[in-house]
């Protein structure tokens, strides 16, 4: 067998995933192990470039396969560790269950594998185990929760048919309708319509910290993987009917995450459709070929992890009842203002974090005809709307209770000072992300 | 006396080879998917595992069509303990109507002596009208033919469809993680005849088996916390 890093990949995070499972009732030093280990992975990984440093060999023998570290999936693994650490760091703050670090761990083994292992057959199997590992952190103790959980696993895995057979190449060759199954596994694996039923309610019973591990992290591997997948099939992207399909399909999840905002009776109502709206969104990537693809992926789906962190902080916290001074009134505005701010970058308006791959998304779904866009146009500003008006009540709420002050922890506090500074210069300099997507995929 | 081999007991099942094997195992699918109470259904999936490896034969290597049948019958214990410890998957007695919405029941009628859900009987049309699609394209098969070959293509299309069909129709109708499970499993066991024929690999064939039990622990985690209190499974 090798000896290459992929090894340290793939075994390190399970071990430790394991360490953090037996002490997950303390949940402070659960979250310890999670991010020295990110943090040691992020480090080592850095060290691996290919062909030079520690760990020169970048192969590993895996299933009796080889398994390759790509430039791009370690660039991507530099980011994911370090990303995932945040998450984990979120639930040093609050608790957000103790599946999370045991889970986020070991998540990354899976994610990993998928992307190096060839054939893409194998990564597909690997992706419904990763689907497998977060389930217990999407359940998160809720009863409500298992029947959006159960859903989104057994999505996840009846894609692995339709990926079997794109992978397997027959289906473009023997059958008639051969870009039937590229078009099924790339919607049910998006949550495109009409394969988009766990997403709404996962929105509502999740915390958005868990979304943006399942719907940001672990999304940037299954659209890598997916969109290597269909540059293995280009006539199946090339046919009229794919691309009509992915264009509407798109259309129509977005306008339900719409219509799902405006019907929305609270916050957690609201956040679900935004992610729904941001996943319709993401569909149109998947028309383009090659690294152009992921260029307009990636910087959409840190933009969406950025996000849901944000609402993560702003939707819950601590209030309570005391003295109202001044600074307690401001204080009672942060996380609203967290609140609103997150859920403008989800459906990706100016000057947030979501706006970076906002306008390429309407530009390739521009390229099928005017009514897909503005259908599109009219879903974001029917989602603004909904933002506004729900955003209206909590300010009047706020206002009612005027004894109520907000308290925050300062480790808290400047965790949501960082994710503001970040978020904020991404909203200012989209190019910063768009930027950073081009690093990964060695354009830039 | 000698174990027997692989093969020795092949031969003595001899008789069970082609269209009476497909017929068994859509049978067993059958009660799989419509059988309310865990008991027959479980009893149903072992046997359709079972047969499955049976067909696996024609697909893959003995040996690995063994292997298949082996991970069938674990897969079927873990449903087995799930079932058991989740009462089999009936309800609890004497829920209130608010409580019966919350678990996702649907709403009964009474035929008889017994009372069906709304989503049984929708469950068993749609069932019977695969299992009659299966029947048809045991008369006239060729749906597969450019994967399957001619040969086998009369017996394995009615199977590969059938369980596919089947498998959709239990994953499809039930929001409850166990037999909705049922239904993934059975699926997963139809499109891994037909991709058997796609792929022989010993990697691909091993990674087929690790997903059954991928989502047999899934399920059997997510039907317990559907059944047990929170405070239990953490």
């Amino acid at each position: 067998m090798e000896t290459g890093f992929p090894l340290v990949m793939l075994v390190g995070p399970v071990v430790m995933a394991i360490i953090a499972l037996a002490v997950r009732k303390y949940r402070r030093i659960s979250v310890i192990i999670g991010v020295a280990t990110v943090l040691s992975l992020a480090f080592l990984l850095s060290l691996a470039a290919p062909g030079t440093g520690l760990f020169a060999d970048n192969t590993v023998g895996f299933l009796g396969r080889e398994a390759v570290m790509s430039p791009f999936v370690r660039s991507l693994f530099l980011f994911m560790y370090p990303a995932m650490g945040l998450i984990f760091l979120m639930a040093w703050a609050r608790p957000v269950g103790r599946a999370l670090v045991p889970a986020g761990l070991a998540v990354l083994s899976p994610l990993a594998a998928a992307l190096m292992i060839s054939p893409a057959g194998l990564g597909a199997v690997l992706l419904v185990t990763a689907a497998a590992v977060v389930v217990p952190t999407l359940h998160g103790g809720k009863f409500d929760a298992v029947v959006p959980a159960w859903r989104y696993f057994l999505l996840a895995t009846v894609a692995l048919a339709p990926v079997l057979l794109v992978a397997s190449g027959s289906m473009i060759t023997t059958f008639p309708a051969g870009w039937s199954a590229p078009l099924l596994a790339t919607l049910i694996l998006l949550g495109g319509f009409p394969f988009h039923v766990w997403a709404g309610a996962l929105g509502r019973h999740i915390s958005p910290v868990v979304a943006a591990l399942v719907l940001g992290l672990l999304q940037l591997v299954v659209v890598s993987f997916l969109l290597s997948l269909l540059d293995s099939v280009p006539g199946a992207r090339a046919a009229v009917e794919f691309r009509l399909a992915i264009r509407w399909s798109a259309v129509l999840t977005a306008l339900i995450g719409a219509f799902a905002m405006a019907r929305a009776a609270d916050w957690r109502g609201v956040v679900a459709g935004a992610i729904l709206l941001d996943m319709g969104l993401l569909l149109p990537a998947v028309l383009v070929p090659g690294t152009d693809g992921l260029m307009i992926a990636i910087p959409a789906l840190i933009a969406r992890y950025l996000a849901l962190l944000l609402v993560g902080l702003g939707l819950t916290g601590r209030s309570l009842v005391g003295q109202s001074t001044r600074l307690g009134r401001l204080l009672r505005l942060v996380r609203p203002a967290l609140l609103l701010y997150g859920l403008l970058s989800l459906i990706g308006l100016p000057l947030t974090p979501g706006f970076a791959g906002r306008w390429a998304q309407l530009a390739v779904v521009g390229q099928g005809g005017m009514w897909p866009t503005l259908l599109l146009v009219f879903a974001l500003a029917a989602a603004t709307v909904a933002i506004v008006r729900m955003a209206r009540h909590r300010l009047a709420a706020t206002a009612e209770s005027a004894t109520i002050v907000e308290s925050f922890s300062a480790f808290e506090f400047g965790l949501m000072l960082f994710l503001v500074m970040i978020s904020a210069l991404i909203g200012l300099f989209p190019g910063l992300l768009i930027g950073l997507a081009a690093r990964m995929l060695g354009l830039g | 006396m000698d174990t027997p081999t692989i093969f020795d007991i092949l031969d003595r099942l001899a008789f069970l080879h082609g269209m009476p094997a497909v017929a068994l195992l859509l049978t067993a699918a059958f009660i799989a998917i419509v059988a309310w109470d865990m008991r027959p259904a479980i009893a149903a999936v072992l046997a359709q595992y079972l047969l499955a490896g049976f067909l696996f034969v024609d697909v893959l290597d003995p040996r690995l069509a063994f292997v298949y049948a082996l991970a069938g019958l674990f897969v079927t214990a873990i449903l087995f303990i799930t079932a058991w410890q989740t009462n089999w998957g009936r309800p609890p007695p004497g829920l209130t109507q608010q409580e019966a919405t919350r678990l996702g029941l649907s709403r009964t009628r009474r035929l008889g002596r017994f009372t069906v859900a709304d989503r049984s009987l929708l469950r068993l049309a749609l069932a019977v009208a695969v299992v009659l699609a299966a029947l048809w394209l045991a008369r006239s098969p060729g749906l597969l033919q450019p994967v399957v070959p001619a040969e086998l293509v009369a017996y394995l299309e009615p199977a590969i469809v059938g369980l596919v069909g089947l498998g959709l129709v239990g994953l499809a109708t039930s929001a409850d993680p166990l037999p909705g499970g049922i239904g993934l499993l059975v699926f997963l066991t139809g499109f891994s005849l037909f991709h058997g024929f796609l792929d022989q690999s010993l990697a691909m064939t091993v990674a087929l088996v690790v997903a059954q039990f991928v989502v047999a622990l899934t399920v059997a985690y997510l039907a317990q916390a559907r059944y047990l209190p929170a405070d239990v499974l953490d």
